[in-house]
């Protein structure tokens, strides 16, 4: 297929145009995000939540870029208009036990 | 007894330590954490020398990661490795995880070094095996000193591109194939991994395609402060807006290299010292002259970036959560 860029898993024999991972973190393919779009999303937060695409372990650092480029083109926004992803804390995932463990006290001299 | 006012900085890479000794060096309490074990940020993985764009040539990054960690200290800075940053609440309060410790600060101005992550390329089969971001392959041979494979391919183009296929080359690796990889781009993997790479009429067989096709901001912990966010494609994409004080206006927050958007080391240190002595500045430590000093002496590449900064529309501003 000419402008399209296509893989063969050899171990499997399948060849494929067509599954490449948005997502890696939640395995959402390129194709479920625009099927997003044409469901309706209009904006990289509504992808998410349809998709979960950027809701795994990096949080959307790897897959942000790609699902921008998917809704600007599919929606015809330009890129710049689109508003990131929303981020909120924490930044990386961190188990529960070291939340349990917060301390109120021991502050640096100085520091509150 | 009063303190002296207190600056957090996030990353302790060439901006962060540049930020840290030059607050520290006016009168701030200065607390940098870094979320790896050994501050340098991209120092850590890079082998070839580095301009620091001083007009002296180039330092090695090892012993440019330590200067830079000394001046910290020396300036009085207290450094703390280890240390993520997981988030900034909706008073300025911001949550630090640490090994053995978990813990709030509310400093009173924040410098955000947060660097970058590399941009992904999605094809079919990106998440075979053999298949690594730019950013990887360099931490593979720099800092662990393992050859991932014999042959590489490396899709992208500019100084990461290049500056890759010097480590792969001195690592003992062939580069088979560099450049821009327009569709139809067509690889075949098997069990162990990535075997062949077809770009056009060119047909190879690699063991790794590394993907060099740049970086991006990161602005999360910015976007979480009530930073604006503006795109700007010659900066790497969506980056906090920050006014000639490399400071995002109506918030304590301050943004200064890669975070700020993608450039060279040496953009990086001089940026870092100019937010260093702005945060400095917005809490009385020293004027604004010493900020225009700053300025002229960071160069040709710091004065662009402002210029790209002014011309940003926002799009995007974050409800607090």
């Amino acid at each position: 297929m000419i402008g399209v860029n296509m893989g063969e898993n050899r171990q499997t024999g399948t060849r494929e145009p067509g599954v490449t991972f948005a997502c890696r973190c939640e395995e959402v393919r390129n194709e479920e995000i625009a099927a997003a779009v044409l469901a309706g999303s209009r904006s990289i937060d509504d992808v998410k939540r349809r998709t979960r695409a950027g809701m795994g372990a990096c949080q959307g650092i790897f897959c942000m870029p790609t699902i921008a480029a998917i809704v600007a083109q599919a929606t015809g926004t330009p890129i710049g208009r689109l508003a990131p992803m929303t981020a909120r804390p924490p930044v990386r995932p961190i188990p529960i036990e070291r939340l349990a463990e917060m301390d109120d006290g021991g502050r640096e001299t100085g520091w509150r | 007894m009063s303190h002296p006012p207190t600056i957090l900085i996030v990353g302790g890479g060439p901006a962060g330590l540049s930020a840290a000794a030059a607050a520290a060096e006016v009168g701030a309490s200065v607390m940098l954490c870094e979320e790896q074990p050994t501050p340098g940020g991209q120092l850590i993985y890079r082998a070839q020398p580095v301009d620091t764009g001083s007009g002296g040539g180039a330092e090695r990054p090892e012993i440019l990661a330590k200067r830079l960690v000394e001046a910290a200290l020396s300036a009085g800075a207290v450094l703390k490795p280890g240390v993520l940053v997981a988030g900034r609440y909706g008073d300025g309060e911001i949550l630090l995880v640490g090994p053995g410790r978990t813990w709030t600060v509310t400093p009173d101005a924040v410098i955000l070094a947060t660097g970058s992550t590399d941009l992904p390329f999605p094809f079919p089969g990106a998440t075979s095996p053999g298949v690594f971001s730019c950013r990887a392959v360099k931490i593979l041979l720099n800092q662990w000193r393992v050859l991932p494979g014999r042959r590489f391919a490396i899709v992208g183009a500019g100084a990461d591109a290049e500056d890759l296929a010097v480590d792969i080359l001195l690592g003992g690796g062939e580069v088979v194939w560099s450049g821009i990889a327009p569709p139809p781009l067509f690889q075949t993997w098997g069990r162990d991994g990535v075997e062949t790479l077809s770009i056009g009429p060119s047909h190879f067989e690699v063991d790794v395609i590394a993907i060099a096709v740049g970086r991006q901001a990161d602005f999360a912990l910015a976007a979480m402060s009530g930073a604006k966010l503006g795109f700007a494609p010659e900066l790497g994409g969506w980056i906090p807006i920050a006014d000639d004080r490399m400071q995002c206006p109506e918030q304590a927050i301050f943004v200064a290299g890669d975070a700020a958007g993608i450039g060279s080391v040496a953009v990086a240190m001089a940026e870092g010292r100019l937010t260093g002595l702005a945060a400095a500045a917005s809490l009385g430590l020293t004027g604004a002259h010493v900020l225009d000093e700053a300025r002229e002496a960071g160069g040709a590449e710091l004065v662009w970036r402002g210029d790209v900064r002014r011309g940003l529309e926002p799009s995007h501003v974050q409800p607090f959560t």
